[in-house]
Parts: structure tokens; sequence; C-alpha cells
């Protein structure tokens, strides 16, 4: 595949778990087809729990009460993934979240954590007209 | 899910994937075992499971917590290179006991 080569794909889809198994993996099926699997597993797996993480928070989070939609964004270059989640629901604030404490864990809360392990760059806004956006962007493991 | 009885010990072999669509079903068997069934000896196979999230995660944690409320113990068994990672990340190898196969995790019953 050419270094010049990039893709971008938008799904609308409803803020719902029985959506979370196929959109993931359509993105793991991308950057399967876009790296080499065989020498890229790490980060894709790693990249396939980024996607869940994200997804599954704004299903339970932004929506608690009512049903919605998330506008998922995912870019591929040569050299980065860039991940994008647009929802109309509840906001929240990332840096409220804590670190998983191992002497009282819980059952929740370790979504944030991962993503912002998992990710060179994250940010999450809102446009003050209703909709919030999450961004993460990764550097593309090298050789590809 | 597949629960198999092997004494006074029951062990959970969970799916190729445990994330937000399944972790409710785990949460729910292990509290039937452990509150209906007495169940009090518990190991969570994770040897067929590829794909763990952070809910997988929490079903672990709260299906620990209804163990610890009955007197009882559960142990983690077989996990993946991703799911070893993630106990990691999560700090979560600290509150675990897991061992690499079912049977390691049986012997630590006794």
């Amino acid at each position: 595949m050419s270094t010049k080569e990039k893709v971008a794909v938008t799904i609308d889809a409803p803020a719902s778990l029985v959506v979370l198994r196929p959109i993931r993996m359509l993105v793991r099926e991308l950057l399967d087809q876009w790296l080499s699997v065989e020498e890229h597993a790490e980060f894709v797996d790693d990249m396939e729990l980024v996607f869940s993480e994200a997804f599954t928070n704004i299903c339970r989070h932004a929506y608690p009460d009512r049903d919605g939609e998330i506008r998922v964004t995912v870019e591929l270059d040569s050299n980065r993934l860039e991940l994008r989640f647009e929802d109309t629901g509840v906001g929240f604030d990332p840096e409220s979240v804590p670190d998983p404490d191992p002497a009282s864990p819980g059952v929740s809360g370790y979504g944030w954590c991962i993503i912002r392990e998992k990710t060179d760059r994250w940010s999450y806004y809102s446009d003050g007209r209703g909709r919030n956006f999450l961004e993460l962007s990764v550097r593309l493991p090298q050789g590809r | 899910m597949e629960v198999t009885l092997h004494g006074e010990v029951a062990v959970i072999a969970t799916d190729e994937k445990l994330d937000a669509v399944v972790a409710p079903q785990l949460k729910e068997t292990v509290r039937k075992l452990a509150d209906e069934e007495n169940k009090r000896k518990i190991i969570i196979d994770l040897g067929k499971t590829k794909f763990i999230d952070s809910s997988g995660c929490g079903s672990l944690v709260a299906s620990l917590r209804v163990l610890t409320k009955n007197r009882g113990e559960m142990k983690i068994a077989g996990p993946s290179r991703q799911a070893k990672s993630l106990f990691e990340l999560t700090r979560l190898d600290r509150v675990f006991e897991i061992f690499a196969d079912v049977e390691s995790a049986m012997r630590s019953f006794r």
C-alpha cells in the first residue's frame, strides 16, 4: 500500500451496545488491512480496546436515560490513526476521572484510564451547541 | 459462557469476547452460583477469551465482590496476552488471583 494513501470512514450509529461489536470489528478489519496484522497484532488489539472503551462510555454516560446517536470517524494515513466520536448527550470532565486504585477496586472507571494510556493525544470538548467531541490520535507502528 | 461443576468448584468458561455486551451475564451467573447454589469456589476460565475490555474487568470485580461477601474465593485462569496487559494497566493484577490454566487454579483451592 502506498504511503501517500489516506482513508476516512464515517459511521452514524445508535448509541447502543447492540452495534458495539459490529462497528468495533469494522475498525479492527480496517486496521488489519492497513497494517500487517501479523507484525502489529498488539497495536491492533490496543486500538480495538480503545474503540471499545470510547464507544461504551458514550452509550452508558452520554445518554443515561434516552436514546441517542454517535458519529464515529476513523482516519488512517501513513503515520497516524485518528478516531473521532461525536455525540449530543451529557458531557463530562475527563480530568475528574481518577486512576484505578487496587486498594479499592471499582466495577467501573477503567475506560478513561485505558484511553489516556493507549493514545498519544486526546481531547474532549463541547462546541457550545450541544455536540461533544472526543478526538483520539495514535502514531502507527513503523514498517507498515 | 459455560458453567461446569468439579465437586465444590464451579468453572465459568467465558466466550471469545468479554465486553459490555456480556458483562451483565457473567455477573448474574456468579451471583446465582454464589447466592442460590451456595458455590463459594469459582474459577473464571478466560482461556477462550481473545478480547476483554474495561466492562469485562468490571464484571470480574463485581463477581469477586459477590464471592467475598459470601466468604468465597474467585480465581482467574488462562488469561491471554491482551487480558494480562489490561489487568496490569488497570492494576487489577494486584487484585485478582491469576493462574496460567484451570488446573493450576484448581490446585490452589486445596
